[in-house]
């Protein structure tokens, strides 16, 4: 009987049964009549009818029963028994069925981040035709980081687009913003990008009300105050109401129509920043706003992504664009004003390159892939030794059971039936601690990811499982029972009748699985060593890390965020607003200083470009360096409150607000770069390259420092007044405390309520915080890394225990007869602890060819810490030695206690 | 003359099924009746064995069924033989005669 049938049968057996019973009904009928006809009474007529047919159930079992059925009660029957024989070794049962599940679990878990962070792609259609287009080499003017670390300006993206037709179907543009909205309610801020015209159109994305943007939105400059939502926003702010198609929102206290609402799933195109609001990009100066024109073509600020035509390569693609971009770089350069040769040369090596674009742009996935990726290696071999420990378990249940597997033989029972058996146990086991893994990852996964400071909030990820996930941990369970079913099985289907049978109690002939048990518990703590090696490994790179001399005190230091622009001020009086904060912050109670910056320390943002100096043409500061400079708008009392140290000059003070003073102070990496050997006081350089005016003057030098974050390079860095910047948005405030920071939190709170309540404060929190933050990969890795190598050495643990024990109850004759003839206890526990000290040393030295395998891919992760430091080795072997040492110590000690006599009459 | 019930002749029981129904389509209670009346009553087939037999030969496509109105008016199903069937009972018939052959060889020659 075919598959199908089979099936077919299984799943229409009440048909077949109804069928059936008629049949039989009629059949019982007929024979009863019969009899009747012959004389006997209807009643006795029926019996006999019955008794001729038998029994009507059991027929009717019989008649239908399929191969399906046989074979799925025969598997009941035997997960029954499987079940019967876990339950009768409760101890092993609950040490397997937890293990399986803290192994399954955390791989369950990284498999559910790195699905969504690593795996998915955008929820459009055929994203594998998506390209991301980044622009290789020096930048001219003005750049600004969107994310994707590589940015073009909005008339070359016209250009781009217009020119590669014959490959793509369309370049998009976006550029992501924050932008305050006010629907019906209270101004909130919301996430969202400027886009292209055909944004919506390149990624084949359709609307779910109203309409998205088109290309004729994004022609004239401030013509087109169109909105699309977000569906989560609009569910969520406007209850998911179509009415508010066509009515309008005030964006930055501009008025904007709402014209569509994006499909559900789509996020924009970072899966860890969700999308909420888009705008054309015509719309830029209005959401958006820098000094720069839209128009400009000097001012880098757009990421793009294309698509490719159906049927071509991206290596045609790349070819295109070669021939493409050089005339319209060349273009670009027409507008730079008198670059110099070596700047003619640098600028004509510049290419865009492309990379696969079909997951999007994820900060996050730049930031997570590595320490996920080594994470899932990590629970990998988690499992492996949780798989590892739990055949040990099985194969010394196996010795325990030998007699009996030798009884069933002997009354005949098959190998093969052995064999299964086993492997269905083992199958039970693999599913009650899969089943306990996924309920674990299910509870623990948010508050993990909360332990970790990890806010999903923002992003379009789910702390849950979903069905894929689920495949997976099915997947795994299956994998993990054939891994540590398969030993004992195979040991069991070895099983002699005799032997079995003559061996009394559980000592029998046992010297084979002895070994096979001491190489897997070798194989464990081998394993061990990776993990325990790479929680030494990560915890220093992460000490390193956090004691990294940033450069200012970030001890009581607090910093919010304000948007004066977004609640509709002019530039003006975002100046005086920030002046009047700034000074009453100062007289709240437990504060020392407050400063304003414009561009957030530590935070991964940085603000920079090309500079031209007095006396010397620039050089690069560096080959690959986008940037010659990074700079900041900081207020008058700056270096002070962060504690940076003045190392010549003077820092700004309340004269410096005029626009004719054009002052500066700069970092010694700058002296060094830009004025090696110079006293830099009074000098002169100018943002830009070119014909520009070489207006600002040194003021003073200040020390190094930390800025973008803690793991980039000091950049040669230019201080600015803020009072001097006409283009003022988001102010950062630094306030240096002297008490808690929950005593002061609420005081700043209410302080910028009273000057204006419409202007919200964000991001309120400790320096200290914001650092745990950028260090959230390190982090995890860290703590998990400590979490894996723990659970890890507490299998190992066990695995030791288990056989030691069992060899000492094994050598217990040998041992008392030893006592006997005048060995003392210290001996025999030496002689047990040795045996011990061996498996823990053979397990390091099989362990350490592997941890010099793979620690090579960790080597990125590391920051300060190099990857073969023997110092880290020694540590991890040593602790392992120890532990093989102190997991033997019980055994050894029960060892040392035997009563010789006792032992000598035990056979 | 006592009765022999087909369990002993079990290999034999879908040969007299098959024979039977190459007279004709047959519902399972007049194949038993068929069976025992023309051995002279001494074939009683087993109804135990007998549906769960028919089953498995219409898994195997030997037999097909359907379903017919009884001159009562009841649901009854009808087995009919298929090609594949005949071919069956074609074999089996041939196995039969050889085996009994065989059988009263033996017995004749001691």
């Amino acid at each position: 009987m075919g598959f199908l049938a089979k099936l077919k049968n299984t799943l229409g057996q009440s048909t077949v049964n109804r069928d059936a019973s008629d049949e039989l009904a009629w059949h019982l009928e007929q024979r009863t009549q019969e009899y009747v006809d012959q004389g006997m009474s209807p009643a006795q007529a029926r019996a006999e009818a019955h008794k001729r047919l038998g029994s009507l159930a059991l027929l009717q079992e019989d008649t239908t029963q399929s191969d399906v059925i046989v074979w799925l009660d025969t598997l009941r029957r035997d997960v029954v028994l499987a079940l019967r024989m876990l339950r009768r070794a409760p101890t092993v049962t609950a040490v397997a069925v937890v293990s399986l599940a803290l192994g399954i679990g955390a791989n369950t878990v990284v498999f559910t981040l790195m699905k969504q962070v690593v795996l998915d792609y955008l929820p459009v259609p055929a994203p594998e035709q998506l390209l991301i287009l980044h622009s290789q080499g020096l930048e001219e003017g003005h750049t600004s980081s969107n994310g994707m670390n590589s940015s073009f300006s909005y008339p070359l993206y016209r250009d781009l687009n217009a020119a590669t037709s014959s490959v793509f179907e369309g370049i998009l543009a976006f550029r992501g913003i924050d932008v305050s909205l006010t629907g019906h309610d209270a101004a909130e801020t919301v996430h969202g990008y400027l886009v292209s015209g055909n944004f919506f159109r390149v990624l084949h994305v359709a609307p779910w009300r109203g309409r998205l943007i088109s290309p004729s939105e994004d022609q004239t400059p401030g013509a087109n105050p169109v909105a699309v939502l977000g569906y989560g926003l609009w569910m969520r702010d406007f209850g998911g109401d179509s009415r508010i198609l066509n009515r309008t929102v005030l964006l930055n206290r501009r008025p904007y129509i709402v014209v569509g609402i994006a499909p559900p799933q789509f996020y924009g195109i970072d899966v860890s920043s969700r999308a909420d609001l888009f705008v054309p990009m015509s719309m830029k100066e209005d959401v958006y706003p820098d000094q720069h024109p839209l128009n400009d073509r000097l001012d880098h600020w757009c990421g793009l992504i294309a698509r490719l035509k159906p049927g071509v390569s991206p290596e045609r693609a790349k070819a295109a664009l070669d021939v493409i971009y050089p005339p319209l770089r060349d273009q670009d350069l027409a507008y730079i004003k008198t670059p110099s040769a070596n700047f003619r040369a640098a600028f004509s090596r510049k290419r865009i390159e492309i990379s696969a674009g079909g997951k999007g742009y994820a900060e996050l996935r730049d930031q997570l892939s590595s320490p996920l990726k080594i994470l899932m290696g990590m629970v990998g071999i988690v499992l492996l030794i949780t798989v590892v420990n739990v055949a040990n378990l099985l194969v010394a249940r196996g010795v325990a059971r030998q007699r009996e597997m030798a009884i069933r033989l002997s009354v005949g029972a098959g190998k093969f039936a052995l064999v299964r058996q086993l492997m269905i146990e083992s199958f039970v086991l693999a599913f009650l601690g899969g089943g306990l893994g996924v309920a674990i990852a299910y509870g623990c996964t948010p508050p993990l990811l909360h332990l970790l400071n990890f806010d999903l909030s923002a992003a379009s990820i789910s702390a849950h499982p979903d069905w894929h996930v689920l495949l997976f941990a099915a997947a795994v369970t299956l994998a993990a029972g054939i891994g540590f079913g398969l030993l004992p099985a195979w040991q069991s289907a070895r099983a002699d009748v005799s032997t079995g049978l003559k061996a009394e109690g559980n000592l029998g002939n046992s010297g084979h699985s002895a070994w096979l048990r001491r190489g897997l518990v070798v194989g464990q703590v081998a394993l061990s060593l990776v993990l325990v090696t790479a929680a030494f490994l990560f915890t220093r790179s992460l000490q390193t890390l956090k004691n990294i001399d940033v450069g200012f005190n970030t001890g009581q230091l607090v910093k919010f965020k304000v948007n004066p622009l977004q609640a509709g001020y002019s530039q003006q009086r975002i100046k005086s607003f920030g002046e009047e904060l700034r000074q009453q912050l100062t007289t709240l109670p437990g504060v020392e200083g407050a400063a304003v910056a414009t561009v957030p320390l530590l935070e991964g943002d940085d603000e920079g470009g090309s500079l031209t100096v007095e006396g010397a043409p620039v050089q690069s500061f560096q080959d690959d360096s986008r940037d010659n400079y990074n700079r900041n708008f900081v207020s008058p009392g700056y270096f002070t409150t962060m504690q940076i140290p003045i190392v010549a000059g003077r820092q700004f003070n309340a004269s410096d607000v005029l626009p004719t003073s054009k002052v500066a102070v700069v970092n010694e990496t700058f002296v060094k770069h830009y004025f090696p050997g110079k006293n830099p006081l009074g000098l002169h350089f100018g943002f830009g390259t070119g014909n520009v005016t070489l207006d600002q003057t040194i003021i003073g030098v200040v020390a190094d420092s930390k800025h973008t974050s803690l793991r980039s390079p000091i950049m040669p860095f230019v201080y600015v007044p803020y009072l001097a910047n006409d283009h003022l948005s988001e102010l950062v405030y630094y306030v240096r405390i002297r008490s808690t920071e929950q005593s002061v939190m609420p005081g700043i709170r209410s302080l910028v309520r009273h000057l204006d309540a419409s202007v919200p404060v964000n991001d309120l929190s400790s320096l200290t915080e914001t650092i745990d933050a950028s260090l959230f990969a390190q982090r995890s890795l860290g703590f998990l890394s400590i979490g894996f190598a723990l659970l890890a050495t507490l299998l190992a643990i066990v695995g030791l225990y288990g056989i030691m024990s069992y060899s000492v109850t094994r050598r217990y004759r040998e041992l008392g007869i030893r006592m006997a003839v005048g060995a003392t206890p210290q001996r025999v526990l030496m002689i047990v602890l040795r045996e011990s000290a061996l498996l823990g040393i053979a397990g390091v030295l099989c362990g350490l060819p592997c941890v010099f395998a793979t620690v090579r891919y960790v080597r990125s992760s590391l920051y300060g810490v190099q990857p073969n430091d023997p110092a880290v080795y020694f540590s991890a072997a040593g602790l392992l030695i120890v532990i093989a040492l102190m997991a033997g110590l019980v055994p050894a000690w029960n060892a040392a206690h035997i009563d010789p006599h006792t032992a000598l009459r035990t056979e | 003359m006592g009765r022999l019930l087909s369990k002993p002749l079990q290999g034999s029981l879908n040969l007299l099924i098959l024979k039977t129904l190459s007279r004709g389509p047959l519902h399972g209670y007049g194949i038993t009746n068929n069976i025992q009346r023309i051995s002279d009553e001494v074939l009683q087939v087993e109804e135990g064995s007998l549906y769960p037999a028919l089953h498995r030969m219409e898994q195997e496509g030997w037999i097909t069924s359907e379903w017919a109105m009884s001159d009562t008016n009841r649901r009854v199903r009808y087995y009919k033989l298929t090609a594949k069937g005949k071919r069956q009972l074609a074999q089996e018939e041939r196995d039969w005669k050889q085996v009994t052959e065989a059988v009263t060889k033996v017995l004749n020659f001691v």
